[in-house]
């Protein structure tokens, strides 16, 4: 009793670290959702996130209000046009389906199901890129999902809760996509890189010399993975540099989608 | 009551830091509340609170990364016991002394976290991140840990005797 009580500081911590050793085994093992812990902590702080990003986009909106509507009168003009459009292509969407019933050709692709999402919380290291939305399990969202915004590839879903879900983006240090040229049709890996991640950037690496790629090249997903769906937009080739080694090039690729100021994403849940 | 005061705090602490701190950064380098939180709790604190602290802190690190869970709380939790200690043998209330421990704490935690995850994943450069972001947040965050000191005196000195 006596050298429990004398080492009673020690002891408790031994046993803290016994018990966080024995979580990160257990959450290493791969399991689906976020663990109870995990789930617990995100269902009670998301309020005080949300209210928190809330004052945060206060500050920025009414700091920009007159630039705001000046861009509201721009995007319904182009609301006008583009509806016009969308008219236009059902039209042509139908007759297509007319023919290919006529030619009986099965259909080549499915709209996605989606879910929106509002962004409450990001993460807080300088070499990781993570989102924290507003949606869970209990929307219908699971671990792997893809997230996309209107513009193109946002990242997946990398840990979710009941009400809540991570998002680990492409340019964090983590992660990559495997992508496509669309012009010259060829494959590539994207990543993450820490040396560009200041700018929002990411990497391709090891491109052949052979290789017939060109700056401002736009880059899609390929499909390829199980992650991604093929033909969302990535971003674009910003720059072409030789590798320290002269064999290969590397490419530095600026996303379509600003991580620094996504608010709103969707989530592809099929 | 009292731990359920300061609990609440470390909640409002990580709510300010996800919601609102990761969105605002300088010069790319973004400021860590929660772990300069948890570092000036363990200069005021004894052995056993300031690594619970640490572990408490390290673990909303682990819910807001999602990273597996625990690493964060086990690396912030030690680097605090250390930073006690420390703390015990040269801080006599100077608020430059505890700046300093602060900022080197800081650094010696997002070192050694950075390089378990680049064993991880084997994704990114020590060295680069070391210059570019740990220092520079390290400086950042001892500058933060002033008003922080006196939130976590206030809190200390108000409502907690240990945790």
């Amino acid at each position: 009793m006596n050298f429990i009580r004398d080492h009673k500081n020690k002891i408790i911590l031994i046993t803290i670290t016994i018990a966080m050793i024995i979580s990160m085994l257990f959450a290493g093992a791969g399991k689906p959702n976020a663990g109870i812990v995990s789930n617990t902590v995100g269902i009670v702080l998301k309020p005080f996130q949300s209210v928190g990003t809330y004052i945060l986009n206060s500050f920025k909106y009414g700091k920009d209000a007159s630039k705001f509507k000046n861009e509201n009168t721009f995007l319904k003009q182009q609301l006008i046009t583009m509806t016009k459009k969308a008219n236009d292509y059902d039209n042509l969407v139908a007759e297509n389906e007319k023919l290919r019933a006529m030619l009986e050709l099965r259909k080549r692709s499915e709209d996605y199901s989606l879910i929106a999402a509002s962004v409450i919380g990001t993460d807080v290291d300088n070499w990781s890129s993570v989102l924290k939305i507003n949606k869970g399990l209990s929307d219908g969202i699971n671990k792997n999902d893809a997230v996309i915004t209107e513009l193109g590839l946002v990242g997946y879903v990398s840990e979710v809760g009941r009400n809540w879900a991570n998002i680990t983006t492409i340019i964090d240090s983590s992660t990559s996509v495997s992508a496509k040229v669309d012009r010259i049709d060829e494959y590539c890996m994207i990543q993450g890189d820490i040396s560009l991640f200041d700018k929002g950037f990411c990497s391709m690496k090891y491109m052949t010399t052979e290789s017939a790629i060109s700056e401002g090249d736009i880059l899609t997903t390929s499909g390829e993975g199980g992650i991604y769906p093929p033909g969302i937009a990535i971003g674009k080739i910003n720059e072409i540099k030789s590798n320290s080694n002269g064999l290969s090039w590397d490419a530095i690729i600026e996303p379509v989608v600003d991580f620094s100021s996504t608010d709103e994403i969707f989530v592809i849940i099929d | 009551m009292k731990k359920i005061l300061s609990a609440i705090s470390v909640f409002f602490v990580y709510a300010i830091q996800t919601s609102i701190i990761s969105r605002v950064d300088l010069f790319g380098i973004e400021i860590n509340l929660m772990l300069t939180f948890a570092l000036v709790y363990a200069t005021n604190s004894d052995l056993l609170a300031s690594g619970i602290m640490g572990c408490i802190c390290g673990l909303l690190l682990d819910v807001a990364s999602s990273t597996v869970f625990g690493y964060n709380g086990l690396i912030v939790m030690y680097i605090a016991v250390l930073t006690s200690i420390v703390s015990s043998k040269f801080y006599s209330e100077s608020r430059l002394v505890s700046i300093i421990i602060v900022a080197v704490s800081c650094f010696l935690c997002e070192t050694v976290r950075l390089s378990l995850y680049n064993t991880m994943f084997e994704a990114v450069s020590v060295a680069y991140a070391s210059f570019r972001y740990i220092l520079p947040q390290a400086l950042l965050n001892s500058v933060v840990s002033v008003p922080v000191t006196a939130f976590v005196k206030w809190l200390k000195n108000e409502y907690i005797r240990g945790i």
